[in-house]
């Protein structure tokens, strides 16, 4: 600080106060009659709208949420500690609204868009982005066709993602929920490195400060912090910061969304975002009901999820989008797709409590994690027999869906013979092998936390297991085998591993394969 | 603040009947002369607000404070708040009542805070400014706040007009830490 001339300062001061503008408009202003656990009951603002942001004596942002006979009721989101009683209030006459540009990749931001990593101000333009806005009507919405690929081998193939679908994220704490999502932001490197990324929202709601550093740091040592940007409500923020995290999530989707680019939003967790808009709707005096929850909790996740969509591949029909904000009116463009993966923690497994079954309705999907899969050593711990994926089966490319078919049901079957298989072992020849094949699928789909793959190696070792192909190598060492495989089918058959990629499963490539299984399960056996 | 259901109902029935028995001007002078003897003296709003006091005390107290000096149904519903123990709800009642004859008279009270007492012209340009942003009939109260350093702050219902230089020094502040 010592090179800081003071002529210098006094410049940039007269500056600042030449420029500085000393005009009064005609307020509208109410008095807090009663102020507490971050809701204040305010007197006067006749006019408001619900939804409004107000601002409180100390800069506090505030929002309407519940307007009365002769009060408004609103929720703090700040401090509230230097808000008195009789303090004036005033209407901002705008609607809750987050700054999102290009420059938010890379940055941590709270609810309201204020970055809080400490890097300064977000660079370059910013569109105001409202946190509340309706989602994209049936016409602007095309069905889902494109794959997001989540670098998961057992989602991939089995329980598929599409952009602009929105799958949920279901399990009792500790099953990895988040490292599914984590996982799938990662695996987007891929298309960041091609030109063609997919923007990654995180949203941490009511998660600890350190969890939250935790996920950033590892996005930065990947690579993976360029494409993302971590919206973080720590528990520690208020009730009304926490809940409406989601929110912003989701407005910043909605702005790489509408200029025509896909992008993923995570919401970690729905669950603690209802908790915390228990607490708000409770002390506001709303009517409680099931679990405490208030009647608009479904409509809370069904609004927010709707906004997850994929935009019809025409210009001209998505500028006219319902409900767009003025900011980017001109800059529209379609094809873009907001894909949503939400999370909710269950209690002992309990899918039928009431947010769990929300959620599970609203959404296109779900994947089910479960905590004896995981204790016993299959990580992703994902029950396949109970996980679906309502519409991302169309948007698999075509070799992945041609050899996943199989495999889903193969199992299937395999689940249900495990159980008799442990009675006795006099087994006839056919269930030994739907068992053998079983066993090896099992051991094929688990994967080590942060380490996704690209489609064309999942296909090549899905292939490998549906097919039966690996009868030959003890099924303790087929994770050996995979990266031995992998490794080899990477340095010699880059070209087939391509075709793959394209989509095409072509007789000459699974001769090949079949080939390298062949040479290869000799060091095995 | 409390209790605001009941006092808008016993509000509204002084109100409807001094419209009715055509008194309303005596009534508002009542009611604003016990506002102000509720402000002027802790004694008079504690002695309503106690339980412990018998009614019986309260009554007779009542009828001498109040007696000759206000209309007999301004007096007769203090005595009948006494009675029914409604008695801690006066202030706002009567406060209420203030309200409903704002509404009743379409008067619209505004306060002006300066750090000095307006003349009586310059208050009159004031109340002509109002009365155009509102279309209603003004009732004026000048405060005197050194706190606000200098210029005014203008008040209207629920709008507010803020040209005090501490608030300019508050926004210019708050600017150049932003810079």
């Amino acid at each position: 600080m010592s090179n800081i001339r003071p002529d210098e300062v006094s410049s940039i001061i007269r500056d600042q106060l030449s420029n500085f503008k000393s005009e009064s408009e005609l307020e509208e202003v109410g008095t807090i009659l009663q102020v507490g656990d971050g809701v204040a009951r305010i007197y006067g603002l006749s006019n408001a709208k619900a939804g409004e942001l107000l601002e409180f004596d100390g800069g506090v942002k505030g929002l309407v949420l519940n307007l009365e006979e002769d009060n408004v009721g609103a929720v703090l989101m700040g401090d509230s500690s230097n808000i008195k009683e009789g303090d004036t209030v005033k209407r901002s006459g705008e609607i809750a609204s987050i700054d999102v540009g290009d420059g938010v990749c890379g940055r941590v931001l709270d609810t309201l868009g204020n970055p809080i990593d400490g890097k300064g101000p977000i660079k370059g333009k910013v569109f105001s982005m409202p946190l509340e806005r309706k989602a994209p009507g049936v016409v602007y919405r095309q069905p889902v066709n494109e794959p997001l690929q989540t670098g998961i081998k057992a989602i991939d193939s089995m329980i598929p993602i599409g952009r602009g679908q929105r799958e949920l994220i279901i399990g009792d704490r500790q099953t990895g929920k988040t490292a599914v999502a984590i996982d799938t932001i990662l695996n987007q490197k891929e298309f960041y490195d091609k030109g063609e990324p997919v923007y990654c929202i995180y949203v941490a709601c009511g998660q600890k400060a350190s969890t939250v550093a935790q996920v950033t740091n590892i996005l930065e040592k990947n690579g993976a912090l360029p494409y993302t940007t971590v919206v973080s409500a720590a528990s520690s923020a208020p009730a009304p910061m926490q809940f409406f995290a989601p929110f912003a999530g989701a407005a910043i989707g909605e702005y790489f969304r509408d200029t025509g680019r896909p992008a993923l939003v995570i919401f970690d967790d729905l669950s603690k975002q209802a908790v915390s808009y228990r607490e708000v709707s409770l002390l506001l005096r709303r009517p409680p009901g099931r679990e405490a929850y208030p009647g608009d909790v479904f409509y809370l996740h069904s609004r927010l999820l709707e906004r997850s969509a994929k935009i019809i591949n025409d210009n001209k029909l998505a500028a006219d989008m319902n409900d767009l904000p003025e900011s980017l009116k001109g800059k529209v463009k379609g094809g873009g797709s907001l894909t949503a993966l939400p999370i909710i923690e269950t209690q002992e497994g309990d899918v039928s409590a009431y947010i769990p079954t929300n959620v599970i309705s609203i959404t296109d999907g779900q994947i089910f994690l479960e905590s004896n899969l995981f204790n016993s050593g299959i990580r992703p711990a994902i029950n396949v027999g109970i996980s679906v994926s309502r519409v991302g089966g169309s948007a698999q490319i075509k070799s992945m869906k041609k050899i996943a078919g199989t495999l889903k049901l193969d199992q299937a079957q395999y689940r249900e013979l495990e159980a008799f298989a442990k009675f006795g072992s006099d087994l006839d020849p056919a269930t030994m092998a739907v068992l053998d094949k079983g066993a090896r699928n099992v051991e094929i789909l688990k994967q080590n936390e942060g380490s996704p793959f690209p489609v064309e190696e999942q296909v090549a070792i899905i292939y490998c297991g549906s097919t039966g192909i690996l009868s030959d190598i003890p099924t303790a060492r087929i994770k050996e085998f995979e990266e031995n495989f992998l490794d080899y089918m990477r340095n010699k058959h880059r070209a087939e591993l391509d075709v793959l990629k394209s989509g095409k499963l072509t007789a000459e490539v699974t001769d090949i394969i079949r080939k390298v299984v062949a040479d290869l399960s000799k060091n095995y056996s | 603040m409390k209790n605001t259901r009941a006092s808008e109902r016993y509000a509204k029935s002084l109100l409807t009947l001094s419209i009715e028995k055509k008194i309303l001007d005596k009534v508002k002078a009542d009611v604003d002369l016990i506002i102000k003897s509720f402000d002027n003296s802790r004694e008079i709003s504690n002695l309503y607000l106690s339980p412990i006091i018998p009614i019986n005390h309260k009554l007779s107290i009542t009828k001498k404070i109040f007696n000759e000096k206000v209309n007999e149904h301004t007096l007769n519903l203090l005595i009948n708040l006494v009675l029914r123990k409604r008695d801690n709800l006066i202030e706002s009642i009567l406060h209420k009542f203030n309200e409903l004859y704002n509404v009743q008279m379409n008067i619209e009270e505004s306060l002006i805070t300066t750090t000095f007492d307006l003349d009586k012209k310059s208050l009159e340009v004031v109340k002509e400014f109002a009365k155009k942003i509102t279309k209603k009939n003004i009732s004026l109260i000048n405060s005197v706040d050194k706190e606000i350093v200098g210029g005014f702050n203008l008040k209207i219902g629920d709008r507010m007009i803020d040209c005090t230089v501490s608030s300019k020094l508050k926004s210019l502040r708050k600017k150049l830490i932003n810079n």
